[in-house]
């Protein structure tokens, strides 16, 4: 067959035989893995982590930017709120002080009432049987009348307090008043002198 | 036996029986790619590239009937050396043959012994186009279907290229006889 006359003789010549190993030796099973191609992923690896940042802060810095709009969209709305609501604010507060004036000038204008306390002592005739002796005691009636005066409206009103709280007050002379358990008795001369002889 | 064997442990990746399988099926592996190139050199190139290709799909071999290793290294052999004539342009199947029109084919010549070195000669002489499809058609026994696979060319192709080579020959025998 053509290509047979490379016989054994040519296959055992010893430039056969180096170029034989060299064969084998290149084969792509007897080489170490090529650092290239360890180098080639790194780098691929390295750039697909680049591209993935890139992207990555691109697209946080353009929604940072479209929030950043946003706010400020915000905030020019809440400015103009804020402006509205002082105008109105200033405007209340010009209503309150308006009022306020008012309010004083009215005041002003109505007279006040005055309450008038006085001190008025009714006496009550009162006869005590007392053994032997007939004494007419007179029982004081001390009342309070307030007298409220506004305009032409005079309200009375009574007010009962204990005499002997008011006597005190009151700085009765002693000598005329003698106190009998809680009862005050005049002495029918006194009273007499007083009541003009009524016995 | 040996070579299922040897098969077997290159697919296992044993390193010993990879070159086990190396060296039996070297010989064979050179002679084709020489044939075809008819140049240590380029040879070496192919062989290493078909090892390579070899040891790289030994898994996809799937073993038929005896021989059918063979005649797989064969096509990878022959596919590669393909490959690396046509990286060099050497491959024209129109070439000049305007001067083997005149040439008569003759069948059913019988083969005489003493020309087996003058068609060598003849053979190597011939060019790449020619030799190559004649080389796989009358040497390789492949059928001109196969080649216009192999090569990617048209059937047609493979048959006027060997109809030419043949031709070829004739007229380099005639003249060596006559001369």
């Amino acid at each position: 067959m053509y290509g047979d006359h490379l016989d054994d003789k040519f296959f055992e010549s010893q430039k056969a035989i180096s170029g034989r190993e060299k064969i084998w030796q290149e084969l792509d099973i007897n080489k170490p893995r090529k650092k290239p191609y360890k180098t080639y992923w790194l780098f691929l690896l390295g750039s697909g982590i680049a591209l993935l940042l890139t992207g990555y802060l691109y697209s946080k810095y353009s929604s940072s930017q479209t929030e950043n709009e946003k706010l400020e969209i915000r905030y020019a709305g809440l400015l103009e709120q804020y402006n509205t609501l002082s105008e109105s604010y200033d405007k209340l507060n010009n209503q309150i002080a308006t009022t306020k004036i008012n309010k004083e000038t009215v005041t002003d204008m109505q007279p006040q009432p005055s309450i008038e306390r006085e001190v008025v002592i009714e006496y009550v005739d009162k006869i005590i049987n007392r053994t032997d002796t007939v004494f007419i005691g007179v029982e004081p009636k001390i009342v309070y009348e307030d007298r409220v005066i506004r305009d032409t409206v005079y309200l009375d009103r009574i007010v009962e307090i204990q005499a002997e709280v008011i006597t005190a007050s009151t700085k009765e002379p002693e000598n005329k008043v003698k106190r009998r358990g809680e009862e005050l008795i005049f002495h029918l001369e006194n009273r007499t002198k007083d009541s003009g002889g009524q016995e | 036996m040996r070579e299922k064997e040897l098969i077997k442990k290159c697919l296992e990746k044993d390193k010993a029986g990879q070159k086990a399988l190396f060296d039996l099926k070297y010989r064979l592996i050179y002679k084709i790619a020489y044939r075809y190139l008819n140049d240590h050199q380029e040879a070496e190139d192919v062989v290493l590239q078909a090892f390579n290709n070899i040891f790289l799909h030994l898994e996809k071999f799937e073993p038929k009937e005896v021989g059918s290793f063979n005649n797989w290294i064969t096509k990878i052999t022959i596919n590669q050396a393909y490959k690396n004539l046509r990286s060099k342009n050497l491959i024209d199947y129109v070439g000049s043959a305007s001067d083997l029109d005149h040439v008569q084919v003759e069948d059913n010549v019988p083969f005489e012994s003493k020309w087996t070195e003058q068609i060598n000669e003849i053979i190597k002489s011939m060019p790449v186009g020619y030799k190559t499809i004649f080389l796989m058609n009358a040497v390789e026994c492949y059928s001109h279907q196969t080649i216009s696979e192999l090569l990617g060319i048209s059937r047609n192709t493979s048959k006027s290229q060997m109809l030419k080579a043949r031709k070829y020959i004739h007229a380099r025998l005639k003249v060596t006889n006559n001369g």
